[in-house]
């Protein structure tokens, strides 16, 4: 008999600090959504239960905002880091546990602009993660100044003549990167949310699912309704998630339709943790294990011939 | 001739980078290390691909040596412009060999009673293989002069080309054994300074500190290193990424610092035993991660090889200026251990010790090395790495059975007497935990709560009050009791200074070493009553403050006599600091 | 005409300071309600409403969204708010009056909520009530 897995178990009794209505809400409602739904239909694929995602077998590695303390408010293994910086965190995280499910949570400011550089090196290293960025397009926690993906002309306390920039394209960025799942989502949308992540967490290898997440705070302009009036759904027009090209398209798309789904994937890559050859015979952390109860100090001497 | 002097002198090969003075160099090191010689050899060179002088110093003995020496006896030139540089370091009865066509002027070398011995290197070089053979040639010429069996080169010559073919390989060994020939002949019988295979010499290994250091992690459990290329740290990445397979080491060379710091961070949170290394520019990097670390009790290990600053500075030229840098690394006060191995095989003990520290305290570990010491070529005895005496102490971590047994909801960050936690490695169901970089409690939720912060951060920082109680060493003293000037020193410097206390109590004076090992947290009560039986204490190291005479004096409140300094990116020699004694002021800036 | 008589009931029940301010609450809380309402339930509001107000019940997908909680839809209300009330300058002269406007947000949906209610009979406004989302589902009723 097939138990479905019950959301409640990731609940956690922390006192939520988001504002009311912040699309964190959804997010975070989705992502625990998304671990017990995939346990059906693990159980559907395979006889045995023990490969049902549980709390303590997942990783969530959150940045710095206020949705990366979305880990605060789940009860499962959890990591809230420096700004910038959960995907390297999560990505050495899993080549020392290739065993956990590592889920990276973090916002548009902290993956697209200090976290740029990881965030890039990131889709073209295919790590087996799942990244969900809560992309509102501005700063939320330090008190709304402008993000990489704030439009060109926003108005903030650091923008006061209108940012100059034009927005920063995450979904182009990844495509060019050789990401091999990009996707995007609407916080309005949670139902939507929650497959995009299920099927990023299915997918073998890298997967980016960016949320438009309207602030009600600080985002008077990416509102609800602004993105309800243009968002779409990729798969009621019969887009080809594995057409590069099309995706190419499709990731400049904005001012007047914002497609949501997955623009493009790639499947059946290795991923890189498939491709490190040490790891072939046991992780960091299970040798690690070994050899504190038998270090077998012999298997090292033959070292020594290379410097004789 | 005068008295012949066997088994005891330094050779120095210089040239142009791309000239393979390195390679020659570390060549030539290997010849005399299998025929049984100890050596220590360093290299001087500059962060350019081609052009620019380098030298390779070659110390030979038949005991043990910490440090190279002047003056040299033999100076390799392999451009006119090194025998300019180095005849002023040669001992009378010394000899600089150097190609014919130079046509240098030996009356100034005359003038000194060292001789300048020309030789057709070159030709002997085009002639048998090409002018790039012209290294060879002046090994060859120096085994020839010293009268050193050809066969050891011979053997490295094979080791070093077989990759090439067997074409090359021959072509050198003609040239070495052409040049052998020709300088024994010309200038064998008259040069005092000889080398001889020692009869009956143990095997021994011809390794640096980054080599020890690394040996010793991969025996301490390390099996994942996280990196971004930077002089002169590496090389530790390298060797470990050449290991076997079977050794299941994961390394990865990140994007920039910060990645790799952070790599190794999460792959320590995950369980491993993770590391990273840098020098300082990079570990200017890692300091917010450094933070991290500490604030959310994660263990890591950085390799920190100092090298001259600041800024670029003078990248692959050694310096100690970074101890107070990484002593209070990162804002806020998070805990951190701090040690200073001072010798190659110290810093085999470094590689395990050091995650030892850094599961017991859960906190990072810094091991200060420097380019010297990572870099310095010296002959180890195979027992001098002992893997037996490895410990493998993973400290309050929570083991499988432990975990199965946890009735209680488990907290992370429980609060102890001494400050360290039950640490659970994530993937049990029932330790399912979160760790947050905010304030947090002992589940991990994160919390602005005045009590909870007072009594969190003690209990970080009382962690170090463990550590002083349990593993940090006291500083030790080297040589006799009470001797009149006491040199205190941390890091590479310690062999330098214990070869110039051995010179100045061989020569009627009274000297000897204090030296720390680790730095942070310092044992305040052990150093005070050290310093406070010394005569004179002068702190000997390598930066323009005089960071350990500061440490100290900020630490215990005394006050050292005297500081000797250096900060030209050039390893102390040990004749360096005893001059620098007998003057009453020393040369640098003071404490 | 239905639509400002609909709009004047809203208004004057929640003491709204303007008809901008009254028609933008209006009007999220119709979008919301349209994300989350099964079609039999919509097609009556829609049967119920003034003309005008149809084309905000008009939906994104074709389906409700299972998953659209009490927090989703207090978003669509808050954004809508004009929530200023006053700067603070330790945090460079920003306005956080929204960050707390959660009561003020349902507050308002309530009275939006009641002028559907005089609209519909206690059949129907049962029938509504049982499909809202959690706490929705309170509002409305206490409406």
């Amino acid at each position: 008999m097939v138990t479905r897995l019950d959301p409640k178990l990731f609940d956690s009794t922390a006192e939520v600090t988001w504002c009311a209505g912040c699309g964190d809400f959804a997010i975070l409602k989705a992502l625990k959504q998304a671990f017990a739904d995939l346990a059906i239909l693990r159980a559907l694929k395979i006889a045995f239960a023990d490969l049902d995602i549980l709390p303590h077998q997942a990783l969530v590695v959150s940045g710095i905002g206020c949705g990366s303390k979305l880990p605060d408010y789940m009860t499962v293994n959890g990591y809230m880091t420096i700004h910038g910086r959960p995907l390297p965190i999560a990505t050495g995280a899993k080549l020392a546990s290739p065993g956990l499910h590592v889920v990276v949570v973090n916002g548009d400011g902290d993956s697209y602009g200090i976290g740029g550089n990881h965030f890039v090196q990131t889709c073209r290293r295919n790590p087996d993660i799942t990244q969900i960025v809560e992309n509102n397009q501005i700063y939320g926690l330090t008190k709304g100044q402008y993000s990489p993906t704030s439009d060109k002309g926003f108005i903030t306390t650091t923008s006061p003549d209108g940012a100059i920039e034009p927005a920063f394209n995450p979904m182009a960025v990844a495509i060019a990167a050789g990401a091999t799942f990009v996707a995007r989502a609407f916080a309005g949308q949670p139902k939507h949310v929650a497959q995009m992540i299920e099927e990023g967490i299915q997918h073998r290898g890298y997967a980016l699912i960016d949320v438009l997440q309207p602030c009600v705070t600080f985002n008077r302009v990416n509102t609800y309704d602004f993105y309800r009036q243009r968002v779409y759904n990729l798969a009621d027009e019969g887009h080809d998630p594995t057409d590069r090209e099309a995706a190419w398209r499709k990731a400049y798309e904005w001012e007047e339709r914002i497609p949501l789904g997955v623009l493009y994937r790639a499947d059946g890559l290795p991923t890189y943790d498939d491709q490190v050859k040490t790891l072939d015979g046991g992780s960091p952390v299970s040798r690690l294990t070994e050899l504190a109860k038998d270090p077998r100090p012999a298997q090292y001497e033959s070292l020594k011939d290379g410097f004789l | 001739m005068a008295n012949v002097v066997t088994n005891d002198m330094s050779i120095v090969i210089g040239g142009d980078a791309g000239q393979g003075v390195e390679s020659s160099g570390a060549g030539f090191c290997l010849s005399f290390a299998r025929a049984g010689l100890h050596v220590f050899g360093i290299q001087d060179y500059r962060s350019r691909i081609r052009g620019g002088h380098n030298f390779y110093q070659i110390r030979l003995s038949e005991r043990p040596r910490l440090s190279h020496s002047n003056p040299v006896h033999l100076v390799l030139a392999l451009t006119p412009e090194t025998v300019d540089l180095h005849l002023d370091r040669l001992a009378p009865g010394g000899a600089v060999i150097f190609p014919e066509r130079f046509g240098i002027d030996p009356a100034p070398a005359e003038a000194r009673g060292v001789r300048v011995d020309s030789l057709p290197l070159m030709r002997i070089a085009e002639e048998h293989g090409s002018k790039v053979m012209t290294n060879t040639a002046a090994l060859g010429a120096a085994a020839g002069i010293t009268e050193f069996p050809i066969a050891y080169m011979e053997q490295v010559i094979r080791d070093n080309f077989a990759a090439k073919g067997s074409d090359t390989v021959e072509a050198n060994i003609k040239v070495a054994n052409a040049a052998y020939r020709v300088a024994r002949e010309r200038y064998g019988a008259d040069f005092p300074f000889k080398l001889a295979p020692v009869k009956d010499a143990p095997k021994r290994m011809l390794i640096n500190g980054n080599e020890a250091f690394a040996m010793g992690a991969l025996a301490g459990g390390c099996r994942f290193m996280a990196a971004y290329p930077m002089t002169p740290a590496t090389s530790i990445i390298e060797w470990l990424a050449a290991l076997p397979h079977e050794y299941g080491v994961v390394t990865k060379h990140a994007e920039d610092e910060i990645a790799a710091a952070c790599m190794a961070i999460g792959a320590s949170f995950a369980g491993a035993r993770a590391m990273t290394a840098t020098s300082g520019g990079g570990f200017c990097l890692m300091v917010e991660a450094m933070g991290l670390a500490g604030m959310t009790e994660v263990p890591l290990v950085i390799v920190e090889s100092q090298r001259g600053g600041p800024s670029t500075g003078l990248p692959t030229r050694t310096e100690q200026s970074d101890l107070l840098f990484a002593i209070n690394a990162s804002h806020g006060e998070s805990p951190r251990i701090v040690t200073a191995p001072g010798t190659v095989a110290d810093c085999f003990e470094a590689g395990w010790r050091s995650f030892n520290l850094a599961d017991k305290y859960q906190c990072p570990v810094v091991v200060l090395v420097d380019q010297a010491l990572s870099s310095s070529l010296v002959t180890l005895d195979m027992d001098g790495i002992d893997f037996s005496q490895v410990e493998i102490d993973r400290g309050a971590t929570l083991s499988h059975e432990q975990l199965d047994s946890l009735t209680d909801g488990y907290k992370r960050f429980a609060f102890s007497d001494s400050g360290v936690s039950p640490r659970a490695v994530p993937g049990h169901p029932a330790a399912v935990f979160a760790a947050s970089s905010d304030e947090h409690d002992e589940v991990g939720h994160i919390t602005e709560e005045i009590e909870n912060r007072r009594r969190m951060m003690a209990k970080r920082m009382r962690k170090l009050d463990q550590a002083l109680a349990d593993d940090i060493r006291s500083p030790e003293l080297h040589g006799p009791d009470g001797a009149d000037v006491t040199l205190v020193c941390w890091g590479s410097t310690f062999g330098a200074c214990l070869e110039a206390a051995h010179e100045i109590n061989a020569s009627g004076g009274s000297a000897n070493v204090l030296r720390f090992l680790d730095v942070w947290p310092i044992p305040e009560e052990a150093a005070t009553a050290a310093l406070s039986r010394c005569r004179r204490t002068v702190v000997v190291e390598q930066n323009y403050t005089a960071q350990l005479a500061k440490l100290i004096r900020m630490t215990t409140g005394v006050k050292v006599d005297d500081s000797l300094t250096k900060y030209d990116g050039r390893p102390f020699a040990p004749e360096e600091i005893a001059a620098g004694l007998g003057k009453e002021v020393a040369s640098g800036h003071k404490a | 005409m239905p639509w400002a008589e609909f709009l004047a009931e809203i208004q004057t029940g929640g003491s709204f300071q303007s008809r901008e301010e009254t028609e933008a609450t209006t009007v999220s809380v119709l979008r919301a309600l349209a994300e989350v309402l099964p079609a039999p339930q919509l097609e009556t509001l829609t049967s119920r409403v003034p003309p005008e107000a149809m084309v905000f019940l008009r939906r994104t997908g074709s389906q409700p969204d299972p998953m659209f909680d009490s927090h989703l839809f207090l978003g669509w209300v808050v954004s809508s708010l004009d929530a200023t009330a006053g700067r603070d300058k330790t945090v460079g002269g920003l306005d956080f009056t929204a960050a707390y406007s959660g009561e003020e947000a349902i507050r308002r949906a309530r009275c939006v909520f009641a002028a559907i209610k005089s609209r519909l009979d206690s059949h129907e406004r049962q029938d509504l009530a049982s499909v809202l989302p959690d706490e929705v589902d309170a509002w409305f009723r206490e409406a």
